[in-house]
Order: C-alpha cells, then sequence, then structure tokens
C-alpha cells in the first residue's frame, strides 16, 4: 500500500480555501474534523495531493440560530458541540440525537455534521433528520455561492452535489413547522461507538391528532439516505394510531434497498426499518403534543 | 515540505518540523518520545490513542499533527508522572484493580478526565457512554467503571477542600 | 511456633496493589513498540495475496534501492530451518521465517524490509516483485479431506497433520446399554484474541553477535530457545526480554516470524530492527482459536447416569500447525474432564486448510470442546425429563475419580460449586416456575493448571530462582 503524502493549507478565509481548491484542480481535499479523511489514508484510499483544512476560515465553528430564519450549523462545528447546544436540544432534538448517535466520544470531539454529510456514506447518522426537516447546505465557489436542498445533495455512496471548486461551509435547517415534532432512531450492532445499520428520521407536523405533514427519511438501506415517500403518504392526513405506524412501517421497509454487509443483513434491515419507522413516528409524535 | 508546528503539550511549549501527513500519533511517539499514549488500530476504533486537544478527547491516530498547531495537548504524561503525586483518577485505577494489560489504560484515563471535566457527578450509564470509544480485552470494564466513580468523588472532595 | 491471625497479616487476605500498576496508570510502562534505540530500523512484512500458490521468483532489486531501505530478506537468505513449538515432535515443526517455495494462506510472510522510518518500510513492499503460480486453495475442512484436495504440506498428502486417539472401555457396548443416546454435530467459528497491543519485537545484535530481543510474547523462553535454533545460534546467546505486554490470551505464546526477521536483519546490519503489527495484520492474518466440527455420540441410563462419549472432532488448522497440536490433544481430553464416563472414545485430526494458523487462545480446544458437552448436557436433560443441573451433580467428578490417560484428581468442588449456584441463583426454583420472555441456563467448565505433557525439552531451568527445601544449619560468626 502506497504511503498517502499531501501538502496542508489552514486558510483563513472561505475566499482563499475555494482558490486553493481550484488552483489544486481536483487533487485536493477539505478536511473538517478530518476523521473521515484520515481513515481513508489509513486504508491506502486518498488520493489526494493537498488537503485543505477549514479549522482557521472565521465563523466556521459557529450555531447559530434566529427565530425567522432558524438554525444554521457551520462547517467546523463539532458533533460533540451539536449534541449539547442548548437550541439545538430545546427547538431540534433529534439533530442532537442524531449528532450524538454518529461514531464515539472521541470522533465527536473531532468530527463534524457538515463532514458526516460530504463523506456521503449511505449510512450517515446527520442525513435523515436533516432530510426530513427540509435542511439545505450552503456550496461556496470561486464564483460565489448557492444553497442546496439536502435531499438533492448525495448522488450516490460517497458522492455529493458538491461541484468542482465547491466548499460547504454550513447547514441551514428552517424552523420548525408550529405543533411538529422530530425524532431519530438507530440501530447497530455495538450500539454505541459502530456505523448505523439502519436509521430513520422523522418529522411530522400535527394539528391535534391528525398528521398534516410527515417526513420519513431512511440510512443505510439504500445508496443514499432516502426519503420514504409511500410511508410518508400512509401517515399524511391520518390520525396516528398502532395500526396507521404499523402500515406505514411497513411500506417505509418496503421502499428501501439495503444490502447485506458486515453490519446486518438486508433482511434484517428490512426488518428494523418497519421498527424503527414505527419508534420514530412516536416519538415525533409525542414531542409534538408536548409543545 | 515539513511544517514548524508550535504546541503546548502537558503544559510545555514544544515546536517541531513535521511533514504534513503525520498523525499526532506518530509525532507523541516516535518525536516527542511520549509512549505513554498508545496505538492500538490506527483507525479511531479502539480508544488506545485517546488524547486530550484543547481538553477534549480525541483520538490521536486520526489527527494529523498539522492540526494542532497552536493548540494544547495532555497525553497521559501530563497527569502525573509515576514518582509524583498521582492524578486522583490514576489512584482510583489503582485502586479498584482498573488496570491489568495497561494498554488501555492511558486512553480510558484521558476519556475519564474528558468526562469528569464537564460532567463531576456522573452516573453509571454517563460513565460507560464516556468510555464507549474505548477498547479493553482484560477487565470486562466493571471494575474500569468502578475507578472512574471513585475517582469522582475523589476529585469532589478535593474541590471541597480547595 | 506461634500462629497469626488473618488481622496480622500484611500481604494473605489483603487487598494488594499489583506491581508495576503506578507505571501503567502513568504510561510510564515500556511496551515493546514503544522502544527506541540509536540508528533503529523500522521493518514490515510483504504477505501474500494469494491463499495458495508457488513462489516462481522474487526480485527485490527495486526494494533495495529506494532510499532510506537498508535490508531486504528473502528465505535465500536465511537459515532454512523449520519451527515450531512442539520441538519434541520435530515433524510438527512446519513453519520457515519466510516462505520457502509456496505461500499458504492470504498473509503468508514472503518477504522483509527494514527502512529508516516505517512509511519508507511500507513504501520498499510495494516495490517487491513477487512472481507466483497460483494454486487451487482449500478454505474448508470438507475440501481438504476431499478426494483430489490440494496439498498443502508434502509429509501429509491428507492434509491431516495431527491425529490424537483416546480409548477407554467399549464404547458400543456402552450405547448398547444406554437408555437414551444421542448424537449431535456442532460447529464452532473462529475468534481472534484481539489483545490491544498488536505484536512487536525489536531485536539488537552485540558486537559479539549475540542477540538481544524484546518481544511482546507470552513465552520468553519459548521464544529464545526456538529462536536460537532457527538462527543457528546457542541459547545462551540469544537474550530474550518479555516488556509489558498489552494483553495475549494465548495469542503470543510462539515464536514468530518477525522475531526471528528482526533478529536476522539486526544482525545483518548492526543496526536495531522493529516490526510492529498494523491491527489488520493481526485481524487478517494473526493467530485464532481452532474452528472445530465436533461430533459427539453420548449414552444415558434413564436415571441420568452417563453410559459413555464417542467424540470425533476435527480441527480446521489453518495452513500451519502453530500449537495445533496441543488444541488437538486438548479438545479430547475435556471431552472427559467434568463428568464421570465409564467408556470414552475419542479420535481427534487437525486438519490443514489455506487459511491464517489456528493456534493457542484461551482454551484452546476446551471451549469448542466443552460447548459440545455443556450443550449436550442440556438437551439431554429436556429430553430425560431432569433438572440440568441435577443432571450434571449425579455426573460430576468426584475427589478420587481418575480421568483416564489424563491424572487422578486429588480434590475437587465441582458437586459443592454446583450446589453453591443453584443455591444462589434460585436455579431450580427459576427453571420451573420461568417468567415469559425470560430463562436461566447452566454451562460449566474446567482447565488444567500447569504443564499439560512435555512437548518442549530444554536443559536449563526456566527460572531465575530455584526454590529448594531442605533442611539447613546456619553457623553463624
Amino acid at each position: 500500500m502506497s504511503v498517502a503524502r499531501f501538502d496542508y493549507y489552514a486558510p483563513e478565509s472561505i475566499e482563499d480555501a475555494c482558490r486553493l481548491l481550484m488552483e489544486q484542480g481536483g487533487g485536493a481535499v477539505v478536511m473538517a474534523g478530518g476523521t473521515d479523511i484520515l481513515l481513508k489514508k489509513r486504508r491506502g484510499l486518498l488520493k489526494a495531493k493537498a488537503v485543505i483544512d477549514l479549522q482557521k476560515i472565521n465563523g466556521m465553528h459557529r450555531i447559530s440560530f434566529e427565530e425567522e430564519k432558524g438554525l444554521t450549523i457551520g462547517a467546523m462545528a463539532r458533533l460533540a458541540d451539536v449534541e449539547v447546544h442548548p437550541i439545538i436540544k430545546d427547538k431540534y432534538p433529534a439533530v442532537a440525537d442524531a449528532a450524538r448517535a454518529t461514531a464515539n466520544v472521541q470522533i465527536r470531539n473531532m468530527g463534524t455534521v457538515a463532514g458526516n454529510l460530504c463523506n456521503a456514506a449511505p449510512s450517515a447518522d446527520n442525513a435523515p433528520v436533516l432530510i426530513a426537516m427540509g435542511a439545505e447546505v450552503t456550496l461556496a465557489g470561486v464564483k460565489g455561492q448557492r444553497q442546496l436542498p439536502l435531499d438533492e445533495f448525495f448522488k450516490g455512496p460517497g458522492l455529493t452535489a458538491i461541484g468542482e471548486g465547491e466548499i460547504l461551509t454550513s447547514i441551514h435547517v428552517p424552523i420548525a413547522p408550529e405543533g411538529s415534532g422530530v425524532s431519530y432512531k438507530h440501530i447497530s450492532p455495538r450500539g454505541k461507538v459502530d456505523i448505523s445499520a439502519v436509521g430513520v428520521g422523522v418529522m411530522l407536523s400535527m394539528n391535534g391528532d391528525v398528521c398534516e405533514e410527515a417526513k420519513i427519511a431512511l440510512g443505510a438501506v439504500a445508496p443514499i439516505p432516502m426519503r420514504a415517500i409511500k410511508a410518508e403518504k400512509i401517515i399524511k392526513g391520518g390520525r396516528i394510531s398502532a395500526d396507521l405506524l404499523e402500515k406505514a412501517g411497513l411500506e417505509a421497509s418496503q421502499e428501501c434497498a439495503p444490502i447485506t454487509d458486515v453490519r446486518a443483513t438486508a433482511e434484517y434491515r428490512k426488518k428494523m426499518v418497519a421498527v424503527l419507522t414505527i419508534r420514530a413516528i412516536d416519538e415525533a409524535s409525542s414531542r409534538a403534543s408536548q409543545k | 515540505m515539513k511544517h514548524i508546528i508550535t504546541m503546548t503539550v502537558n503544559g510545555d511549549p514544544c515546536s517541531i518540523a513535521v511533514d504534513p501527513w503525520r498523525t499526532l500519533n506518530e509525532v507523541l511517539r516516535e518525536d516527542l518520545g511520549l509512549t505513554g499514549t498508545k496505538l492500538g488500530c490506527g483507525e479511531g476504533d479502539c480508544g488506545a490513542c485517546t488524547v486530550l486537544v484543547e481538553g477534549r478527547s480525541v483520538s490521536s491516530c486520526l489527527t494529523l499533527a498539522v492540526a494542532v498547531d497552536g493548540k494544547d495537548i495532555t497525553t497521559i504524561e501530563g497527569l502525573a508522572l509515576s514518582g509524583e503525586e498521582l492524578h486522583p483518577i490514576q489512584e482510583a485505577f489503582i485502586e479498584k484493580g482498573a488496570i491489568q494489560c495497561g494498554f488501555c489504560t492511558s486512553g480510558m484515563e484521558l476519556s475519564a478526565l474528558n468526562l469528569l471535566t464537564k460532567n463531576p457527578s456522573p452516573d453509571e450509564k454517563e460513565i460507560r457512554t464516556a468510555i464507549s470509544g474505548n477498547l479493553c480485552r482484560c477487565t470486562g470494564y466493571y471494575n474500569i467503571v468502578d475507578a472512574i466513580g471513585a475517582a469522582a468523588e475523589k476529585m469532589k472532595k478535593t474541590n471541597d477542600n480547595n | 511456633m506461634e500462629t497469626k491471625t488473618m488481622n496480622e497479616f500484611v500481604t494473605v487476605g489483603k487487598n494488594v496493589s499489583r506491581t508495576y500498576v503506578r507505571d501503567k496508570a502513568t504510561g510510564a510502562a515500556i511496551y515493546t513498540d514503544d522502544i527506541k534505540l540509536p540508528g533503529m530500523l523500522h521493518a514490515r512484512m510483504l504477505r501474500s495475496p494469494y491463499a495458495h500458490a508457488r513462489i516462481l521468483n522474487i526480485d527485490t532489486s527495486k526494494a533495495r534501492s529506494l532510499q532510506g531501505v537498508k535490508c531486504v530478506i528473502t528465505s535465500e537468505d536465511m537459515p532454512k530451518i523449520k519451527f515450531g513449538n512442539w520441538r519434541l515432535f520435530p515433524d510438527t515443526q512446519d513453519e520457515y521465517a519466510l516462505a520457502v517455495n509456496k505461500v499458504r494462506f492470504i498473509g503468508d510472510e514472503v518477504a522483509a524490509v527494514a527502512a529508516v522510518d516505517r512509511d519508507t518500510a511500507e513504501e520498499a513492499l510495494t516495490l517487491i516483485e513477487v512472481e507466483y503460480e497460483e494454486l487451487q486453495a482449500t478454505f474448508d475442512i470438507d475440501q481438504s479431506m476431499a478426494e483430489g484436495a490440494p496439498i498443502l504440506h508434502d509429509l501429509y498428502p491428507d492434509n491431516n497433520s495431527i491425529q490424537r486417539k483416546v480409548k477407554h472401555g467399549d464404547v458400543e457396548q456402552a450405547f448398547a446399554e444406554s437408555d437414551y443416546v444421542r448424537e449431535d454435530t456442532f460447529n464452532v467459528h473462529a475468534v481472534s484474541a484481539a489483545y490491544m497491543e498488536p505484536c512487536s519485537s525489536v531485536a539488537q545484535c552485540e558486537y559479539d553477535g549475540k542477540i538481544i530481543l524484546w518481544t511482546s510474547t507470552q513465552t520468553p523462553y519459548i521464544v529464545q530457545c526456538l529462536l536460537a535454533a532457527t538462527l543457528g545460534m546457542r541459547e545462551n546467546d540469544v537474550r530474550v526480554i518479555k516488556p509489558h505486554v498489552g494483553g495475549g490470551f494465548g495469542g503470543k505464546m510462539e515464536l514468530r516470524k518477525w522475531d526471528i526477521c528482526a533478529a536476522f536483519m539486526a544482525k545483518k546490519t548492526g543496526k536495531p530492527v522493529k516490526f510492529t503489527l498494523t491491527r489488520e495484520e493481526e485481524l487478517a492474518t494473526g493467530r485464532r482459536r481452532h474452528p472445530m466440527r465436533i461430533y459427539s455420540k453420548i449414552g444415558f441410563k434413564k436415571d441420568g447416569t452417563l453410559t459413555g462419549k464417542d467424540l470425533k472432532i476435527l480441527l480446521d488448522g489453518g495452513a500451519y500447525n502453530a500449537m495445533g497440536p496441543t488444541a488437538t490433544f486438548l479438545c479430547g481430553n475435556y471431552g472427559l474432564m467434568l463428568y464421570r464416563y465409564p467408556f470414552y472414545r475419542f479420535h481427534g485430526r487437525h486438519i490443514y486448510t489455506n487459511k491464517p494458523p489456528a493456534s493457542a487462545i484461551r482454551g484452546f480446544g476446551a471451549p469448542q470442546s466443552y460447548f459440545s458437552t455443556e450443550s449436550q448436557m442440556n438437551m439431554a436433560a429436556e429430553d430425560l425429563g431432569i433438572d440440568p443441573l441435577d443432571l450434571r451433580l449425579k455426573n460430576a467428578v468426584r475427589e478420587g475419580d481418575v480421568i483416564p490417560e489424563l491424572s487422578k484428581i486429588g480434590s475437587c468442588g465441582f458437586a459443592e460449586c454446583l450446589e453453591q449456584v443453584a443455591k444462589s441463583s434460585n436455579f431450580r426454583e427459576k427453571r420451573k416456575h420461568p417468567k415469559k420472555g425470560r430463562g436461566v441456563g447452566i454451562g460449566c467448565y474446567s482447565f488444567v493448571s500447569g504443564g499439560v505433557f512435555n512437548w518442549f525439552n530444554t536443559q536449563y531451568p526456566f527460572s531465575a530462582a530455584e526454590v529448594r527445601a531442605f533442611k539447613m544449619e546456619l553457623f553463624i560468626f
């Protein structure tokens, strides 16, 4: 295995970072926490000639909330900080849950939500809830910046819609609708430290006990984190009941396309999608009713 | 081309030239002679390489040395040297029989420090979560969990006395 | 003489800290990879990508000319001396320091490089060109034993390197006289020791050609004796130092190839040489516990008394014997430990497969064997309508019993343990009235302390001090 050798840059502005990225002509990787990049390096899968570290760029670590606009998570905001942030825990509890569900303590102290999304593993723990909540990412390039809805971001295992010379600078999550609740449920062989075998993120907008809007996103059971559109249709407009939940769970498990790998078989994943969808809807509706 | 990085390691300033691709684990162990930090897997799975960067526990095997330029690093050697008065966490690990082969110990103690700095009164579940990124193949974890609970008590007493 | 009471003892009955624990708590304890010697070279192994192949040619020239590389070796450079733990049975010693003519599993060591740093050594591995002729490989016991199966070692054309038979009494008669007989086949998979500290060795050659080897091992004396033999040296000229070891669990009980290569390259270069394995190497190519196929037939009288056992075990040994002979021996022993078997027959066969060698891991032979024994006891208990704990009590070995071909039992608390366990867990009650979704089960285990039998010889006492008890008269001047 060839040893990875590369240059390292820590630019102090996003403009410098984008310029450097363009100059490297596709030979550079952008680094936030670095946990996925170092793993690739270890396994001889890092082909980059340069690493561009975002940590010195002002404001990249910021987590901010505005009443009208919603939540903004900077690209360098660590999973550990998202996990305990009081506003996120209060208004976006499942975003905190998803951050807590990612990897282990040490990785969360280094890794970022942005990095988890950009690595684009089908099992990315932070993707399902953010998709369910209609999140958007901001991509900055030499020509300016653009917004992209998260459910258009993933293109395949390890592949994203980030264009040449672009850097994801922040994730934006809109204000959760009145009377809504969110949940993230996941399962993995070791429970606390490993990559999820199945993840389900749900956002419900409730009017009394009628569900007005439902978003269900599944992780680790398709080439990309996916919306379970048919399952959403079953819940939408209906009254939350054990029967309805069971139907939705079953539909979600039929919509997904998991593979068998070291973490679980396809059959087990399908079963767990049904179980976790039910649990996530249950928790989301319960959180909605608490508001 | 090598980068010159300047860090504070266990309270001491340290300036060293490193190739950009070297990990913090390699630099600590090979260049700085701080072999108390171990390498168990190189993939951030086992926790044997845990050190504190700016007070937070991280996997040094997944950290580029150049990325900690200007930062505060604490390794196991920063808790106490064996001839000195031990840190309450180290005392507790010894008293509770939490050390067998010792290879996971540095990582475990630093993860414990990371926890107790943020949460001085953890319950058992919180302790187990705090060390969930540290594997031990010898003890079965019970004594380690006990030790961290005991360390929390010791540290509270010390703080009360101060 | 005055006898001391418990309260007066300083060590007995007291909670005493382990030695060295302070060093471990402070990170001061030195493990092999922590050792750094002046001029030390870092070494890496080149491993076979094929499960079974002939080595046609190895070209190390490009690796040698990489800047920073100080030594590249293959089996051609080294004395071709086989090694293995059972040196009283030289036919079982089937490993060379580096592959000779053939590789037999993915990961089999083919060449070694020593360079100024680890990255350079790693780079050098990619420059070694090996021409292989791939051979058909076998990956399980059945493939290895099939007609026309590829032969891994010429000495064993049927791929069966070790056999052990035990016969005690007439097993067929025992079954004929039984009220209940059952036959089961159990399959046990491989298990890695997964010690936290990967294997590591540092070798230094002294000015007079003597070797000092620091190595992460549980058995420094075995390493010393076998290393001396493979290098054609006198045992006294090889000094093996065991630093702190980060776990072994049986997986570090042998001379390993990097011990030999480190010593050899240290001699060749005049510089200390260090090998440390990566976790990938450990998991993919390291020792593991033997997978086994266990066929067991047991008989009982209707009151639960055991009449006999017929045990056939096939060990999936991997590509080399390693400590397979011991595992083969032990799984047969443990087939009849714990309980009184009036009749017993065992046939164990160690089969080569093109996989990493299985060896000693925590019990090596016992856990697998007991899995079969204990599962059968539970299943038989159910069929016989006898409480599984009581079935065990009925048949438990007791003080004074003789275990055929093994030993006499001098003292035994097994039955007492069973009674105590029954009482403190409320076992019988829980079994009679189980709660929904809950169960309670029992499994028992036994092992030997100390040596099993002599497979290793040395003319030196394996100790730093000997305690001889005899009367002595002291003259004080």
